[in-house]
């Protein structure tokens, strides 16, 4: 299955910069694969929003980039490099708050990579405080996580990925245990970071309206097990985006149509049922 | 995702033969460091203790020692299990009275129940009865800690769905609230278990005139080292026999006390 | 940004509202509670003066006396001090062992599987059963009894400790490893403090445990310690001492237990600020 590789009105370049070649992933001794041939080309600066039911296998393709797992077969490259092992130039966000540290606060849980980095402490100081400016955190650098409200955890989250100033960021629906207000603002305040920012991010989600809010293209992904990639959508929406206008509710409708295709459609071959 | 997932398959018979491998590693450094010792008395071969195993089973007079101590665990744990049940469900159905007692329960938990053997001698005289009462003090207090702690853990949503049909506070406290504290309880009686061993071991050392305890501790006067290293052996194969037993057969029995519950 | 602050804020101040109004509820409880337990005394008083044999079962007042007398002068007070140090000796030396054997096993599947039947087994052999070979390999004298100290925290620890690192959370090691934490720093930055709750709660076990051990050790043979006045009064027929020496034999293992739970809080606070329950 080949990407049809469409000209879009984003602000992305149309540089290849990571590169799905064909991917294919199954657990060892497992005879049902989670992923099967799925190809895509994320463009450098581009804001991608990978979109599918739960249990299909975005989040192996996530795992997968930032090289968490390794494909069973098929490669994927960053920048024209293959991609080996977890590196600070893919800064993943998880779903869930049990990647930060509670016994840390704040301020050092986003200084973390930093100091893995060996970043000098004068420098530390003044890129942590910056983060923490950029998410709105700066009142809050000496608490520690169990003393934060969910969204607060995310922006921390999202702040220590900012600080080591990755090319790529990889976000597993980050804000999906939020609350929908919480979400609301968080997803304003990701756009708005995005567009000022040059990074290339890969977000997962199983929520279309936050994937029209926040992605230049949308991947469909079909349910799994064996899940393939349906199609890919642009979202020519104008940014700032805003929810309720007409043409978002127009997108909504194409998109929603897509994933009930992408649902219906038999993912795997005859024969193979799951 | 999980690790069990992602392990490949021969995982599954590497871990076994690891195991067996440690084990005779070590019969070997212990065989080993008692020839270098050179000393039987002080410290026998895997061999000399593994025939002392065998007489010790199989000898008329200390075939018995085992059947005793197991006896007195079983039976003493037993009557603390339902004693700590009983005290448990009752002082944690009423606030004041749990109020009242769970200081005196922390108290006397921290005294160590051989203590106690002392004056259980002095009232009960030397005998089966002094050892029981150790065993059983020793069991008690956990069960009790633990009920309580059940108890304490109220689903609330339950009790308002009993509320709803009128539900009297009695019927609600012994249809909802006992047994979700069955975990907890299972839980205090599995520790317990493991202290009756401990404690009769201790009750036959200082205050006993048979079993494995006193085994082990006579032995020692006539420098018997290897009769010693069997009842340690056969202790720890006891052990460990009773609390596969006894978690096997709560778990099935009370399987759905533990409904939603994964891997209990 | 605000509104979750206020919902955040909302929520504490809700919280602190309910445990105010438990507080409360205890309070007011409180002299119930009070009242009770004179009366547990009272009735201990009161069937050891219908007992009539007060070297056989003291009441109250006569094993308050005997406590008094064992405080002010008498022997009690380097008997405790004899039976912690050897508590606190071998529970050091007993928690180190089994907390680096519980990194160990926790950290690599083939060092698990060889450990693992010792610690099955040992967990089942109880401490005293060692006493009699303790006495024959390293004598009558300190180093026996501090061992089997040793030998009853152990494993306690060793198994919390590798039930701990295996429950440190995937995304935590996953995050480390993406901004290229060298192994050292993912050992001692993430992994060893995200098992300290785990560790901690092993080492409360084995306190209890080694309060457990060291009479009974003291007992079978020791020149000075709680146990030693344990076992005089069964030569001298006087219950009065023994339950004196059990009064001290409780506040100390309660007192430990309690001290050891508000450092936690204390100064542990945040690396369990989830995980630490219990009384």
């Amino acid at each position: 299955m080949t990407q049809p590789i469409t000209d879009s009105q984003t602000r992305s370049s149309d540089e290849a910069f990571v590169v799905i070649d064909d991917v294919s992933f199954a657990y060892p001794g497992s005879p049902q694969p989670i992923l099967r041939d799925v190809s895509l080309t994320l463009r450098r600066g581009e804001f991608f929003v990978l979109l599918g039911p739960s249990g299909c296998g975005k989040t192996t393709i996530l795992n997968q980039v930032a090289g968490f797992e390794r494909p069973t077969t098929g490669a994927i490259s960053m920048d024209g490099k293959p991609i080996t092992g977890p590196g600070p130039d893919r800064a993943v966000i998880f779903q869930g708050d049990d990647s930060l540290l509670g016994w840390l606060n704040v301020r050092h849980n986003v200084e973390f990579g930093l100091r893995a980095l060996r970043v000098p402490a004068a420098e530390r100081t003044q890129r942590v405080r910056r983060a923490l400016e950029t998410v709105e955190l700066d009142g809050q650098q000496g608490k520690f996580p169990h003393e934060l409200s969910g969204g607060m955890k995310q922006r921390v989250q999202i702040a220590r990925a900012l600080v080591v100033d990755a090319p790529v960021l990889l976000m597993d629906e980050p804000f999906g245990a939020l609350d929908a207000q919480t979400r609301t603002n968080l997803q304003d305040a990701l756009a708005g970071l995005w567009e000022q920012s040059q990074r290339t991010v890969l977000f997962i989600t199983h929520d279309i309206s936050e994937a029209l809010i926040l992605g230049d293209r949308i991947g469909v992904m079909t349910s799994g097990p064996g899940a393939r990639l349906q199609t890919v959508m642009d979202n020519p929406l104008p940014r700032p985006r805003a929810r309720g206008t007409a043409e978002f509710a127009d997108l909504y409708g194409k998109v929603e149509g897509a994933v009930t295709a992408a649902k219906s459609r038999p993912s795997a071959p005859a024969g193979e049922s799951s | 995702m999980n690790r069990a997932a992602s392990s490949p398959g021969h995982w599954r018979w590497q871990r076994p033969a690891l195991n067996v491998l440690a084990v005779l590693m070590a019969v070997l450094a212990w065989h080993g460091a008692a020839l270098w010792k050179d000393n039987l008395l002080v410290f026998p071969t895997p061999l000399t203790a593994l025939s002392a195993l065998g007489d010790v089973l199989t000898d008329p007079e200390q075939r018995t020692e085992l059947v005793i101590t197991l006896r007195r665990v079983i039976i003493g744990f037993a009557m603390g299990s339902v004693l700590g049940v009983a005290v448990g469900s009752l002082i944690g159905g009423v606030r004041s009275i749990a109020m009242t007692l769970e200081p005196i329960v922390h108290f006397l938990r921290s005294v160590t129940p051989v203590a106690w053997i002392v004056p259980a001698t002095i009232w009960l005289g030397v005998g089966e009865g002094s050892l029981r009462f150790i065993v059983v003090y020793a069991t008690v207090f956990p069960v009790i800690i633990n009920t309580l702690a059940g108890l304490s853990e109220v689903p609330v949503n339950k009790v308002r769905m009993a509320r709803t049909f009128g539900a009297s506070r009695l019927r609600i406290y012994r249809t909802i609230i006992v047994p979700s504290a069955v975990p907890y309880i299972v839980t205090g009686m599995r520790l317990s278990l493991g202290y009756s061993f401990m404690s009769v071991v201790a009750a036959e050392m200082v205050a006993g005139r048979d079993g494995i305890g006193f085994l082990i501790y006579d032995s020692r006067i006539f420098f018997d080292t290897p009769t010693m290293f069997a009842g340690i052996l056969l202790l720890g194969a006891a052990g460990l026999l009773c609390d596969k037993v006894f978690s096997v057969a709560a778990h099935r029995g009370l399987a759905r006390f533990y409904a939603g519950q994964v891997n209990p | 940004m605000s509104t979750t602050t206020r919902a955040r804020a909302d929520a504490v101040a809700a919280d602190r509202g309910r445990r105010g109004a438990a507080r409360r509820a205890t309070l007011r409880r409180a002299p119930v509670a009070v009242a009770g337990i004179c009366l547990i005394i009272i009735g201990w008083e009161a069937f050891s003066r219908a007992y009539g044999k007060p070297l056989l079962f003291p009441g109250p007042v006569d094993t308050g006396n005997a406590l008094i007398d064992g405080l002010t002068g008498g022997d009690i007070p380097a008997a405790s001090a004899a039976s912690v140090a050897r508590v606190l000796t071998g529970l050091l030396i007993g928690s180190a062992a089994g907390v680096l054997l519980g990194l160990l096993s926790g950290s690599s599947r083939v060092l698990e599987a060889l450990f693992e039947p010792f610690i099955n087994v040992f967990r089942f052999i109880p401490p005293l059963a060692w006493f009699a070979p303790a006495l024959l390999w390293l004598g009558s004298g300190e180093t026996s009894k501090i061992a089997l100290i040793v030998y009853t925290s152990v494993f306690v620890v060793a198994v919390n400790t590798a039930a701990g690192v295996k429950a440190v959370p995937r995304n935590m090691v996953r995050m480390a490893r993406t901004y290229g934490a060298s192994p050292v720093r993912l050992f001692f930055g993430v992994r060893l403090p995200a098992s300290l709750p785990y560790i901690f709660s092993g080492v409360r076990i084995a306190l209890g445990n080694a309060f457990m051990t060291v009479v009974t050790a003291e007992m079978l043979g020791a020149s000075s310690g709680l146990g030693v006045l344990i076992t005089q009064g069964t030569a001298n027929t006087d219950v009065r001492g023994v339950f004196a020496a059990l009064i001290v034999l409780g506040a100390l293992g309660l007192c430990a237990d309690r001290v050891f739970v508000g450092l936690l809080r204390r100064y542990g606070g945040r690396f369990s600020a989830r995980t630490l329950g219990g009384p």
